[in-house]
């Protein structure tokens, strides 16, 4: 195991810009996901770390083996590098049995058999697979096919793990196990791991940081705590988790406190700004859950709106209230369908303003949350 | 580290970078792969492209190469431009050309909607009867066609005595080729017609049915239409074969002196005295020009590749028309041509084999007789012709699926800098016309043989031929290799095997039914293969086909006869074979 280390890494597909300045750092030992929607460079970016992309510019460096530096032109082939990599698709050989796909990695650095039949048991064993090593793949489920390929990859003991989206084939119920059970094997192996998944509850309960991309940017690293409670922009806070980004306009700001009138209200709504505020349109970003419905008595609070109970949705544990204030429309998360019909809605005490709507992705004026099921 | 939580070992894992023996291994597997691909590429090329060179060269030289001196001269062009036979030929050509495709096109159009899309009694046994002459050779079948219907023939003389009909037809006439051309070219059609039909969505179809259109009406509004682009593919393929054909002209052509482009070319090869070797080399530039030109034309009219690819895409069943009582007349049509075209020949083929003499005259069973089967086998140069075909067949065939599978890999699989060149190095030989391949693999054994010991060895021959089939066996080859996923390569490399071990361990292993149905294919198309052994054959290195055509031209016909039932019989027991086995695999 090792620490990987991705400096300035770029890449283009002729006029796509795949991968722009990309820098990580995967501590040793730790899990590391790397986040974000469809086509922003999750997998350009972990095959350029097993060497099967080519980037055009940066270093990418396991432990203090530099195995790509466009610069000094050091290329390392991706046999050489000592990444076991999980696939999207699983690539289980289908010619050979579950024992000797696991064994390949053994066979082609000419472990002895004896040796390679213990190490192909103990590590199927690992994978709750032991029973199955004389099977062929077209003979096992998903799941079982997803820890063949997991148990190939640690065969040979890689310096690093990397896995893209290897859960995306499985049914949810099997999704959420599998998560555990990866979690549970990453940490009782130590191995470096970087883990691909554009699935957010996925990202969240699993890694120890996870890294946010957008368009083949890095757009936050920090651990999960972090890019759910303090997205670094729009886009974070968007994509993580869902929330409401209320557009309006702060009219005074006052120390750490401003007011904020949201669009199509009159009045203003106190709220403590986390990292300073200035005047100006933005957009207030807020939790459906942090929101909370208060009585009438604490209408006249700090922090506190008034708005129209539009309608409301049940997610099993909890019902989503859409309320309109002014032009926004806000998503509260409430433990009953029933609501007052004028609610007064109470924000956090801390709240986040982000500019107003300077993301790549134009949004609708009136935003709609996303669901968390 | 090691996996197991207890047992930490701290030891690197066998053949860990840090061991310098080890980085200089890698360094080694890694320019074996560069190796591997370079070799290929560079291959490939010299026996595709290369073997052009000397017959560019021969046609701009005073002197045939094997002399010595000469100098550049473009006298050959002139002199072929200025010669009327040689436009006599070209026009010849062209008209037949023409009258073949329009032909073939219409029958074949004809065919793949009737077999395909109508409900119509015994268009099973049709659709595997319309298989056959694309599969097996087309010059036994030929010989069969003159038997029967040329102006001495069976059906002819026959037609001619009990009936009063006109005989409308002569085999032996610019149309009356074509006629030949027509029945051994449709069922190709049909098959490139059919495949472009297949891959058509039939829901536009039922959309148009849905809308109230009867199914012939939404035949023709929407289907027809639509096959607009697979006719003109089909078109420039009919057209590029009809202008390189050699075996009717040479057949059907001789006797009425009637040249074609070909003939005109083997004519002043070897009846001319001296040779006129470099206006053989001009006529062949100029026929492999307009030859590429057909080629690049119908890459424009269908991605050679990406015809392949897409037709792997789930059919969706489209339901066959329903036509009433006709479609017993239209059964019965469809029957006729198949008598007129396959059935009969091939009792016409059958029955100069059998006996001494074929004529309406004398019923056949009074002349019936196995001595052309016993001359075949007695007379040596029927026998070392099986011999050698056989021996191009199987081991050229085996060689060539090799070299069509190594090339499809660095083709497709490998970063190797030149490798998209590859693809169509392979595929160009597809333009190049046999005889031209046989004049090119001359001149250049001329050149760098000028003993000529490879040149009348088996090899020579066999190369041209191999060369000639790439691009078949590549077709049959690529789609089972665009089916297999990537992935499947990029985990063994990431396991650790360098390029070339990740292809014979993984990609070769799981390629190996393809590679098999590249082998049978190969080896039917080696098996009937001649146009190119035109200019190389001598004595020693005869192929089954040239021997057939030399020999039936000098009028034996019952041995060659014989010799087609043979080629014929070789070639149906390989294929049922195949089918058998391949069957059984694809069953479980
Ligand atoms: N081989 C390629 N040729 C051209 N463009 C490519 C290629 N591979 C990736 N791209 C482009 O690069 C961008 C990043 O692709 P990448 O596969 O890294 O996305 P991703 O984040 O893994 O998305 P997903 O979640 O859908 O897998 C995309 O815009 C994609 O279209
Ligand atoms: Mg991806």
């Amino acid at each position: 195991m090792a620490e990987l280390s991705i400096t300035s890494l770029g890449k283009s597909f002729g006029d796509v810009r795949a991968l722009d300045s990309v820098t990580i750092v995967a501590e040793e030992g730790k899990l590391l996901t790397l986040l974000g929607p469809s086509g922003c460079g999750k997998s350009t970016t972990l095959w350029s770390v097993a060497g099967l992309h080519t980037p055009d510019t940066g270093t990418i460096s396991i432990g203090d083996r530099v195995v790509y530096d466009a610069e000094r032109r050091v290329e390392v082939p991706p046999e050489d590098r000592q990444c076991g990599v999980v696939f999207q698709s699983y690539a289980i050989w289908p010619h050979m049995s579950v024992a000797d796909n696991v064994g390949y990695p053994l066979k082609l650095r000419k472990v002895a058999k004896a040796e390679r039949r213990n190490r192909i048991e103990e590590v199927l064993a690992l994978v709750e697979l032991d029973h199955l090593g004389g099977r062929y793949p077209h003979e096992l489920s998903g799941g079982q096919q997803q820890r063949v390929a997991l148990a190939r990859s640690l065969a040979y003991q890689p310096r690093l793990l990397l896995l893209d989206e290897p859960f995306s084939n499985l049914d949810a119920k099997l999704r959420e196990r599998a998560r555990d059970w990866l979690r549970d094997l990453q940490q009782r192996v130590g191995i470096t791991t970087v883990f691909v998944t554009h699935d957010q509850d996925e990202a969240l309960s699993m890694s120890d940081r996870v890294v946010v991309m957008n368009a083949g940017r890095v757009a936050q690293i920090g651990t999960p705590e972090e890019v759910y409670g303090d997205p670094a922009d729009g886009f974070v806070a968007d994509f993580v988790g869902s929330i409401n980004l209320v557009p309006g306009e702060i009219v005074r700001v006052d120390g750490d406190d401003a007011d904020f009138v949201v669009e199509g209200t009159s009045d203003p709504v106190r709220v403590r700004v986390d990292g300073g505020a200035r005047v100006g349109p933005g957009r207030l970003g807020v939790r459906p859950e942090a929101i909370a419905i208060v009585g009438e008595g604490d209408a006249d609070r700090l922090g506190t709106v008034r708005g129209i109970a539009l309608e409301h949705r049940f997610l099993g544990d909890h019902y989503r209230q859409t309320i309109g204030v002014g032009n926004a429309r806000v998503s509260v998360q409430t433990p009953l369908a029933s609501i007052p019909e004028h609610p007064v809605l109470r924000f956090p005490d801390v709240c986040k303003v982000f500019p107003a709507s300077t993301d790549q992705q134009p949004r609708p004026s009136v935003p709609t949350p996303q669901e968390t099921p | 580290m090691s996996l197991t939580v207890d047992a930490p070992t701290g030891r690197e894992p066998g053949g860990s970078v840090t061991d310098p023996p080890a980085r200089d291994r890698s360094r080694t597997r890694r320019e074996r792969s560069r190796l591997v691909q370079f070799a290929t590429w560079i291959v490939a090329t010299v026996l595709v492209v290369g073997p052009l060179v000397p017959v560019v060269w021969a046609s701009l030289w005073t002197v045939p190469l094997y002399d010595d001196g000469g100098a550049f001269t473009l006298d050959n062009y002139g002199d072929l431009l200025s010669d009327g036979a040689w436009w006599t030929a070209v026009g010849n050509t062209v008209v037949f050309a023409i009258l073949t495709t329009a032909g073939a096109l219409v029958l074949g159009a004809a065919l793949a909607v009737l077999l395909q899309r109508v409900d119509m009694p015994g268009s099973r046994i049709y659709r595997s009867l319309v298989l056959g002459p694309v599969v097996l050779p087309g010059l036994p079948l030929m010989l069969g066609w003159i038997a029967m219907y040329s102006p001495a023939g069976y059906v002819t003389s026959w037609i001619e005595r009990n009936t009063p009909l006109p005989i409308f037809w002569n085999l032996y006439s610019v149309p009356g080729m074509a006629l030949v051309a027509i029945g051994s070219l449709t069922p190709l059609m049909y098959m490139v017609i059919g495949s472009a039909m297949s891959t058509l969505d039939s829901t536009l179809e039922n959309a148009a049915r849905v809308n109230g259109a009867s199914p012939l009406r939404a035949l023709f509004s929407v289907t027809v239409p639509m096959l607009r682009p697979g006719m003109l593919n089909a078109g420039v393929i009919c057209m590029a074969l009809s202008l390189e054909v050699v075996g009717i002209p040479l057949l059907l052509g001789t006797s009425s002196n009637i040249d074609f482009i070909s003939t005109y070319l083997v004519d002043n090869w070897s009846n001319e005295f001296p040779p006129r070797q470099g206006l053989v080399s001009a006529g062949a530039v100029m026929l492999l020009g307009v030859m590429t030109l057909l080629l690049v034309l119908r890459n424009r009219f269908a991605g050679d590749l990406a015809r392949f690819t897409t037709t792997t895409g789930k059919p969706t069943a489209s339901l066959p028309i329903t036509v009433g009582r006709v479609r017993w007349l239209m059964s019965a049509f469809v029957g006729c041509y198949f008598a007129i075209t396959l059935i009969i020949p091939a009792i016409g083929l059958f029955l100069t084999a059998f006996t001494t003499v074929l004529t309406p005259y004398i019923d056949p069973w009074d002349v019936a007789t196995l001595d052309n089967f016993s001359t075949v086998l007695e007379n040596p140069v029927f026998r070392r012709s099986i011999v050698n075909s056989l021996l191009i067949a199987t081991i050229g065939g085996a060689l060539t699926t090799l070299a069509v599978t190594t090339i499809a890999l660095v083709a497709h699989r490998s970063s190797f800098r030149y490798r998209r060149s590859l693809q169509y190095v392979t595929l160009y030989p597809r333009a190049i016309p046999g005889i031209v391949t046989g004049m090119a693999f001359f001149w250049s054994f001329v050149v760098i043989d000028p003993n000529g010991i490879v040149r009348s060895s088996l090899w020579g021959i066999g190369l041209a031929f191999a060369v000639r089939s790439l691009a078949l066996g590549y077709s049959a080859f690529y789609p089972a290799l665009a089916a297999l996923g990537e992935d499947l390569e990029r985990a063994a490399r990431v396991s650790g095997a360098d390029w070339l071990t990740a292809m014979r361990t993984i990609l070769v292993r799981l390629l190996r039914p393809a590679m098999a149905v590249s082998y049978v294919l190969l080896f039917v198309a080696l098996f009937a293969d001649y146009d190119p052994a035109l200019f190389m054959v001598s004595p020693g290195n005869e192929v089954i086909g040239l021997t057939m055509l030399n020999l039936w031209i000098t009028g034996v016909a019952g041995p060659v006869a014989a010799l087609g039932i043979i080629q014929l019989v070789v070639t149906a027991v390989v294929l049922g074979t195949a089918r058998l086995v391949f069957g059984r695999i694809s069953n479980g």
